[in-house]
């Protein structure tokens, strides 16, 4: 499929928070109670619309798990936006934001997009963080925040989709320079690069897509 | 005949890729045996993320030690044992002889004390049999539960080196890792089912090892308690059958003998024997100076440390000793 501009995500957060449910649930729209453990990073891909322009968002999935945290280390090179999951039922997954922030902001570009998510908000009954402390800790440290339910789907197309936009406007602030692939973002196969963005909608032949 | 010859092709492919699989596997596996051998410095969080482990693996080391410890302190203690019921039993038949020796009431005294220290130091042996006991079940502690246990923790060893490498070649890979290549992602596909396998294979003995572990140091605890149960019952026995014996003579020499060997007595003892060293030592430096001070040292022999004077201070002091340690 054509796009105009392709988004590099990365998904972080603890093990368990439902990195990989949020993901499948936004690229399948499906939910999966048991989900394997992930092992390094696993891929996936969606397009979007945003001001009538097709962009394809490449999602970065990571382990969470401790044994792999030099491995995903690598995988925030070039993170255009970064989705920093934690589980609404579990504080010591809140806690640990503060490492998850300090690593997402050493090792990628310091424009990339950060959205604080607190997943599972289904099941209230358990809840272990207010979504007030979700919002000051968001504030705080300047990121979007947003809860969600990769169960119910709720939240999750919008979580996606915000930090897109937020990427979308600071390009046409000129935040990112969209040339330079280290900062996550690339433009559609079909256009030169030195084409204006705006052009994008209609595309020739192109070779985009195909994401594990 | 193109069939065959694509088939060929395909098959050498096929055998040369999997020979390169197997070159990578090892090597990542021996590059991480070299890390840990050479104590280079490991990924602090693969290290954080086995801290259970560890500390399990340290508890399991104790126990290895300790057992060890154990038995050195369990054949020392029974060898002492013996020399000690030894001693009591020379002892005792000193008394007994030096006794019969002595008509006095002393003598009647020195006797049962010397029956009762015989008596004692036979009780005493009693207490090999369950530190045998005790010996041999650690013995086999050792070689069944913790050798087995030993095996599953060199296992696990091998496979955290193989988890640990490929680890480190996922690590390589995620370098220079683009989705939408198809050559990277192939790679990166064979060494992530390679960590995966490894994983599963190294949780799996993670988990043995743990439980292992818990299990071994349970089992100890209980074969301990159980074992040590006879001996103390044994130690107490003995107690209760030697301290019986001596309060029975204590009883019945009650009274007769205070008046006559009070602590008093012995203190003048001591105090008439260093008396008597001292005047020694005069008498060696008037000796010195000529035979007048000879003839002084043959007349004045010293008071001779009667057989019966000796042996109801052996008496005194042994009973002192006794009734202190048995209360």
């Amino acid at each position: 499929m054509a796009y105009a501009y392709l988004f590099k995500y990365i998904i972080i957060g603890d093990t368990g928070v439902g990195k990989s449910c949020l993901l499948l649930q936004f690229t399948d729209k499906r939910f999966q109670p048991v989900h394997d453990l992930t092992i390094g990073v696993e891929f996936g891909a969606r397009m979007i619309t945003i001001d009538g322009k097709q962009i394809k968002l490449q999602i970065w999935d990571t382990a969470g798990q401790e044994s792999f945290r030099s491995i995903t280390r690598s995988y925030y090179r070039g993170a255009a936006g970064a989705l920093l999951v934690y589980d609404i039922t579990r504080r010591d997954t809140f806690n640990h934001l503060t490492t998850w922030l300090e690593d997402a902001r050493q090792h990628s570009n310091s424009n990339m997009v950060i959205m604080l998510i607190g997943n599972k908000s289904d099941l209230e009954s358990r809840r272990e963080v207010k979504k007030e402390e979700g919002e000051a800790f968001a504030r705080e440290h300047g990121l979007i925040f947003m809860e969600t339910s990769a169960k119910t789907a709720s939240n999750v197309e919008e979580a996606f989709i915000n930090t897109a936009k937020e990427i979308y406007e600071k390009i046409q602030e000129g935040v990112f320079d969209i040339n330079n692939e280290a900062n996550g973002i690339k433009i559609g196969p079909q256009h030169p690069t030195t084409n204006s963005p705006l052009s994008t909608s209609q595309g020739g032949q192109h070779a985009g897509g195909g994401c594990c | 005949v193109f069939q065959v010859h694509c088939d060929i092709k395909w098959h050498i492919q096929n055998r040369d890729s999997s020979v390169v699989n197997k070159f990578q596997k090892k090597f990542w596996k021996t590059k991480q045996t070299l890390i840990k051998v050479t104590g280079k410095k490991e990924d602090e969080h693969v290290v954080a993320s086995d801290a259970d482990l560890d500390a399990k693996l340290e508890v399991f080391h104790s126990i290895q030690r300790t057992c060890m410890e154990l038995l050195k302190v369990i054949e020392q203690y029974q060898r002492r044992i013996c020399f000690l019921s030894q001693e009591e039993n020379e002892l005792g038949r000193f008394l007994r002889f030096q006794g019969s020796q002595d008509k006095s009431r002393a003598g009647k005294i020195m006797q049962a004390t010397g029956k009762a220290l015989c008596f004692s130091s036979q009780q005493r042996l009693a207490l090999r049999k369950p530190l045998c006991r005790l010996y041999q079940e650690i013995e086999t502690f050792r070689y069944r539960a913790i050798s087995d246990t030993w095996l599953t923790v060199n296992r696990m060893e091998q496979s955290r080196t193989e988890y640990r490498g490929a680890l480190l070649w996922m690590k390589d890979v995620s370098q220079e890792l683009d989705p939408d290549t198809h050559k990277q992602m192939e790679k990166f596909r064979k060494v992530q089912a390679q960590v995966r396998t490894t994983k599963s294979s190294f949780d799996k003995l993670k988990n043995d090892v743990c439980q292992k572990v818990d299990l071994l140091g349970a089992s100890r605890c209980n074969l301990l308690s159980h074992i040590l149960t006879t001996y103390q019952t044994t130690l107490l026995h003995f107690w209760g059958k030697t301290s019986h014996t001596m309060a029975a003579i204590h009883e019945s020499f009650k009274g007769c003998q205070h008046k006559e060997v009070s602590t008093v007595k012995v203190r003048a003892f001591f105090h008439e024997e260093k008396n008597y060293r001292q005047k020694i030592k005069n008498m060696m430096i008037k000796a010195l100076h000529g035979a007048k001070g000879l003839a002084f040292l043959q007349e004045q022999r010293p008071p001779v440390l009667l057989n019966g004077k000796l042996s109801v201070l052996y008496f005194i002091l042994f009973m002192f000793l006794f009734f202190y340690s048995a209360t």
